[in-house]
């Protein structure tokens, strides 16, 4: 098991918020999301997208983006892509109604994480 | 979130000061430069060019237009540096320069500064110019110098100059070939003019330019080019991903290795 020290990027975090997210990271969830960091630490949105950011950076989760065709509002998102890999570039394809999409205007992203390892947080 | 929401969130995140390889930095810079399929394009087709060893006249134009081409449209894929950002001149005083980019510094949404205090340029000194040289020379001491007359006389707002090239620089250590122990051609005007006027003229080969194709792979070059003019250990330039081996003499390496540390 992998552990994170949160002195330096996530000093925001108390010991009980580590100590809740190292639970969350134990347990057999295998998605974290901003919305699931605010319920669960109760932290500022700022904070939950720190947060998937930096363990992303540190290789600790797999972060992607979620990308949504904004014509298409009923459907799933159109696709994904590894926040490594940065955002998507353009013309993007729109696996929905297979057109390639020119501004960024048209799109909406969304941020998940799949958890890939067990990590303690101290 | 819009795509403007998103480099919001890596601006927060680049406040705070991160060494050189940090990996929280290595993400920022990802999310920063984003090279398109087009550029990518590009790249190949330049590629392509530097291998032909007797390109005819047509070819040789085509490779300049190509070259101009993949210095603009990499900096286009740095967010929130649109066309405007972007502009071509042909001086007429006789200073010729291909492209002047100047960032969006304003808060809270850019990249730009960040880009900038990591290059370390000052906020008045955060435009960079930008001359392209497809020829099957090596830049030459006589182009460089007017590169440094640029930055010194011409635009002052202007902290760093960067020679897009296929061959690189007279003087610039080469790949393959033993380390150059002393300065000289255009190697030792990058360190006079960066001593005198504290600015920085970098040089891109053609297999610098093959980075241009990673996402964060301009910034990240840029950043090592900077960071080499005043290191100048006589190696040519490693790409972002190859860690250099420690430069140190055989008879110390033995020490580096694991079975020493008990």
């Amino acid at each position: 098991m992998r552990q994170f020290n949160c002195e330096r990027d996530l000093n925001f975090l108390s010991a009980e918020q580590r100590s809740k997210l190292t639970e969350y990271f134990r347990s057999n969830r295998r998605e974290i999301k901003p919305t699931i960091l605010r319920g669960m630490l109760g932290v500022s949105e700022s904070e939950s997208y720190q947060i998937i950011l930096i363990l992303t950076a540190h290789r600790l989760i797999r972060g992607k983006y979620l990308i949504y065709h904004l014509q298409h509002p009923d459907d799933s998102y159109a696709s994904d892509r590894l926040i490594e890999d940065g955002l998507p570039p353009l013309p993007f394809y729109c696996s929905i109604c297979c057109k390639n999409i020119d501004t960024y205007d048209e799109l909406d992203f969304q941020i998940s994480a799949d958890i890939t390892e067990r990590v303690t947080f101290i | 979130m819009t795509e403007e929401e998103i480099i919001q969130k890596f601006v927060e995140l680049a406040a705070m000061d991160r060494p050189p390889g940090d990996p929280v930095l290595d993400l920022i810079w990802k999310n920063f430069y984003v090279p398109n399929a087009r550029l990518i394009e590009l790249i190949d087709e330049l590629v392509e060019y530097a291998k032909k060893a007797k390109p005819s006249e047509t070819e040789r134009r085509r490779a300049g237009q190509l070259m101009e081409a993949v210095a603009v449209g990499a900096f286009k894929c740095i967010p929130k540096i649109g066309w405007d950002k972007v502009k071509n001149y042909r001086s007429a005083s006789g200073s010729q320069y291909d492209l002047v980019v100047r960032g969006e510094r304003l808060p809270p949404h850019f990249p730009w500064d960040k880009i900038c205090s990591t290059l370390g340029l000052s906020s008045s000194e955060s435009c960079m110019v930008v001359e392209c040289k497809a020829t099957s020379d090596k830049v030459d001491d006589a182009q460089f110098e007017r590169m440094c007359s640029i930055l010194a006389h011409n635009i002052e707002a202007a902290g760093i100059g960067i020679f897009f090239t296929i061959r690189g620089a007279t003087g610039f250590p080469e790949r393959g070939k033993p380390r150059k122990a002393a300065l000289s051609c255009c190697l030792l005007k990058q360190l006079i003019f960066r001593i005198k006027q504290q600015k920085s003229v970098v040089v891109l080969d053609i297999h610098d330019l093959l980075e241009l194709k990673r996402p964060g792979g301009l910034l990240e070059l840029l950043i090592r080019k900077v960071q080499e003019i005043s290191l100048q250990d006589g190696l040519p330039s490693l790409t972002a991903h190859t860690l250099r081996e420690a430069d140190i003499p055989d008879y110390l390496k033995i020490l580096l290795e694991p079975s020493m540390d008990s």
